[in-house]
């Protein structure tokens, strides 16, 4: 007898149905599955096997033939555990159900039976949801994140029997409720806070303009003075995660099975902060599969490369792409898969090896400027902003007055954020980091005073016209952060202040 | 162009490898003429060999039966440069008079300029802010009276002094260590085009000559040789503008040299020289006009109305200076506020951004 079950796969973010059919005839005993499947789907034969009997089901001598359709496409995961036994327990006739049809079936079987919970549960029911399928049965370890999606009838289950209960009209499990969202505080916040970050002002203050107007920044300074943790903060900063965030980074985090399922959904911006010994594909995306990578798990967040210099340079290129385009495409012979990658970039470096910069610095300037020549132009294009952090002497750290705390900032920022999505309402971009060279023509007027101060700046601070561009920018968004309508002298001169970061300069 | 029998003497004779500038001087001294050494070469051997060994003498002989003088004459004409000698009127004084002058000079651009009153400005090849700060003060002082300033195309103060001579409108000289149509560091190639085309570059080295070590001590003599004094800005203890200051000195030269901070590595070996030499010690561009006789500046910087805020910050850097988290706490500013004021005052010349976020005022 043969017996259709319906289950889902994913390709990226994309999810595809996948129809798993069991056929059962008289013969040698043999549990055959096809449809190319990896050695994880293969391994499902002994799962199945032993789930079913330790259920309290049979699991006759016969031939067993599984056929995942579409049988051209490479399926990969364990998901399809839970569908495939099913699926023998109607053709083998021990399992009633007229209502198996209805439902998407996905999740993993242990040898006792019991459900566990998998990756990618979001990115696959909101795909199958806009296929128009929208009943599904899943592990209970995935309630969660399949809460937060609206217009879905989800059965979560614990075990095999249970499932099959229900199936059968034995049981009655009661959908799974809406969960409403909201943005979280609760994690970020309590180590990480610019109210405990003494002096620094001037970084502070580079980090504000940067989130406000989602600069890509560089911080340069000796070791120990607090790059880092500075960078920990930026989050804290960030404007609140909406809805359409969340579930676009939850959707990329459940793939790469890094979500918590506790929480179901990715409330606060991640912070990634990948050493520098990462390969490009760690950065990019890759694998046999084409999993994201840390520019896509920092998507909506912070991407922090400490000691940017130290990584290889074919790995900082890779990052090109994304940062101009916000996504990375990558190809694999399995597959080709987009993922969003819009995230901020923050940098830091050393002034020179030796890491003592200025005076005490030793080294050659040979060696500092085979450590500079690793960031190569077009990446520091990319790079609107970049400020000096320096050594915070005792008794600075111990000065009067309190630093602002990161809701403060947090709040400026949000305005700033909000002038420029009701400014760029019809340019198709979010943020003055975007800005094409006609739109800052277009938006960056500035006065004569300015006409003066840029030209004194090409005088006597080497200028580039590469970086005239990312100072009127960031100018844009001091002007923003201070609501005013037109860019003034003012906000140029502190635009020029964080000018990126210049090559030529001695 | 077309040379005269001497000059062709020397374009020959400096093209032979092996020999140093003074052998191939007293060579060209031997005769009455110098190009009789050319002419009458065969004649001379035993006495050509007494001064120097047989091999380098076979080196002459096959080089002019091999009529290479014409070729290298075409290479001088191809490249645009023009080759100076020792001969020659527009050879300038002051360098016939050090030790060991050059019988050719290589010569791109204005020859003019070896005529002028000349100041050699020098120093690391990694200075730091306050040595380029400095360079740049100086440079635009010697500018405004019309002096050239000599360098030697390196990395660091060199570069430096030779951008703001031209960025100024000044003349500037660029003597190289390396063949004059080998730029090294390549990195200098955009000033070495400009002082090419507005400015002189000379170097003693047949055309295609690598940046050998060894040339540029050789190539720093003639550095102090063109000028009638030199300024050390920075100079850390092993620098090799130490090495011209010491042939300033002992080609007569005057030696401006200018202190710096006694905790910087990088201003050691200016201001160990500054101890033992008497009164090298300048502060401001006016030192050196005092020195050479020449009318002062005035220093006075321009009266830039300045507003309570910057009244108070130029009053607090005359003091010392200061970091910008002092200033804050002074001010009472807002950063974003402080920020934009400092860098108005920095672009227009009222103080200096120093390493690691640190202020100082210019006069």
């Amino acid at each position: 007898m043969l017996a259709k079950v319906k289950s889902y796969a994913l390709s990226g973010l994309e999810g595809y149905l996948v129809d798993i059919e069991v056929d059962l005839r008289p013969g040698v005993p043999v549990f055959d599955i096809v449809g190319l499947p990896s050695s994880s789907i293969k391994e499902a034969r002994n799962r199945v096997q032993t789930a079913v009997k330790n259920s309290g089901y049979e699991f006759k001598g016969k031939r067993v033939t599984i056929n995942l359709a579409p049988a051209d496409t490479k399926k990969d995961g364990s998901y399809f555990d839970f569908p495939m036994a099913i699926g023998f327990l109607l053709s083998s006739g021990q399992l009633p159900s007229d209502i198996y049809k209805d439902y998407i079936m996905i999740g993993e079987l242990s040898l006792d039976g019991t459900l566990r919970g998998v990756n990618g549960i979001m990115p696959m029911l909101i795909s199958a949801l806009q296929s128009g399928y929208n009943k599904f049965i899943i592990p209970q370890g995935n309630v969660k994140e399949a809460s937060y999606i609206k217009g879905i009838e989800v059965i979560a289950v614990d075990t095999l029997s249970q499932a099959c209960f229900f199936l059968s009209g034995l049981e009655k499990i009661v959908p799974i409720e809406l969960c409403e969202y909201k943005a979280g505080e609760e994690k970020n916040c309590a180590d990480a806070d610019f109210a405990f970050v003494k002096g620094q002002s001037l970084a502070k203050r580079a980090l504000e303009i940067a989130v406000a107007g989602g600069h890509n920044i560089l911080m340069s300074g000796p070791p120990g003075t607090g790059k880092t943790m500075l960078a920990r903060c930026v989050p804290s900063i960030m404007p609140k995660l909406s809805f359409e965030e969340a579930i676009e980074i939850t959707k990329i985090h459940s793939i790469a099975g890094i979500l918590d399922s506790e929480a179901g959904i990715v409330r606060t911006r991640p912070f990634r902060n990948p050493h520098h010994t990462a390969s490009s594909y760690a950065l990019t995306g890759g694998g046999s599969n084409a999993m994201p990578g840390e520019v896509s798990l920092a998507h909506h967040g912070v991407l922090f490369l400490d000691e940017i210099p130290e990584y290889q340079r074919k790995t900082l290129e890779t990052l090109r792409q994304p940062l101009e385009g916000g996504s990375i495409t990558v190809a694999r012979v399995a597959r080709t898969v987009e993922y969003p990658a819009r995230f901020m970039l923050i940098a830091s470096m050393n002034p020179c090896p030796c890491g003592r910069g200025g005076t005490e610095c030793t080294c050659s300037a040979r060696e500092i400027a085979i450590y500079r020549n690793k960031l190569s132009g077009p990446l520091l294009d990319r790079i609107d902003i970049s400020v000096t952090v320096d050594n915070v002497e005792y008794d600075e750290l111990r000065c009067k007055g309190s630093s602002e705390s990161s809701a403060d900032i947090k709040e400026r920022v949000e305005t700033a954020r909000q002038i420029q999505l009701e400014r760029y309402k019809l340019e198709g971009i979010f943020s003055n980091s975007q800005m094409s060279n006609a739109l800052i023509e277009k938006y960056c007027a500035i006065d004569f005073e300015s006409e003066g101060l840029l030209k004194q700046a090409y005088k006597r601070l080497n200028l580039s016209a590469r970086g005239t561009i990312r100072v009127l920018k960031t100018a844009r968004t001091i002007a923003d952060l201070d609501k005013a309508q037109n860019i003034s002298s003012s906000h140029l001169a502190e635009a020029i202040q964080f000018r990126g970061y210049e090559k030529e300069r001695l | 162009m077309n040379y005269t029998k001497e000059q062709k003497a020397c374009i020959w004779l400096s093209s032979i490898e092996g020999l140093n500038s003074s052998k191939k001087i007293k060579l060209l001294t031997m005769r009455e003429h110098p190009y009789e050494l050319y002419a009458d070469l065969r004649n001379m051997r035993t006495q050509i060999i007494m001064e120097i060994d047989e091999l380098t003498y076979e080196k002459l002989a096959h080089s002019k039966e091999a009529n290479e003088i014409e070729q290298h004459c075409q290479a001088l004409q191809k490249n645009g440069v023009y080759a100076l000698t020792f001969f020659d009127d527009a050879y300038p004084r002051v360098l016939k008079e050090i030790d060991t002058p050059p019988i050719l000079l290589y010569c791109k651009g204005d020859i003019s300029l070896l005529g002028e009153l000349c100041i050699a400005v020098i120093g690391t090849r990694a200075p730091s802010r306050y040595g380029i700060t400095i360079t740049e003060q100086f440079c635009e002082g010697l500018v405004e009276r019309g002096i050239v300033i000599v360098s030697g195309l390196a990395r660091g103060i060199d570069a430096v002094a030779h951008k703001v001579a031209l960025a100024c409108g000044g003349a500037t000289i660029a003597v190289l260590g390396s063949g004059i149509d080998v730029i090294y560091p390549f990195e200098n190639r955009n000033i070495y085009k400009e002082i090419a085309e507005n400015g002189l570059i000379i170097s003693e080295y047949k055309m295609g000559t690598r940046p050998n070590a060894y040339q540029f001590p050789e190539r720093n003599r003639l550095i102090s040789g063109v000028s009638q004094g030199v300024l050390v800005t920075e100079a850390g203890a092993k620098s090799g503008s130490l090495i011209t200051a010491d042939f300033a000195l002992k080609q007569g030269k005057e030696l401006f040299l200018v202190p710096g901070n006694i905790t910087s590595k990088k201003s050691e070996g200016a201001n160990l020289l500054l101890k033992s030499v008497q009164g090298a010690m300048v502060t401001n561009v006016n030192d050196i006009f005092d020195a050479l006789g020449i009318k002062k500046l005035d220093l006075q910087p321009q009266v830039a109305k300045l507003d309570m805020i910057e009244e108070t910050i130029v009053k607090a850097l005359r003091e010392g200076e200061k970091h910008l988290e002092q200033l804050l706490a002074l001010t009472e500013l807002r950063i974003a506020d402080l920020s934009a004021i400092l860098v108005k005052m920095e672009l227009f010349g009222i103080i200096n951004k120093l390493d690691n976020n640190y202020y100082g005022v210019t006069e």
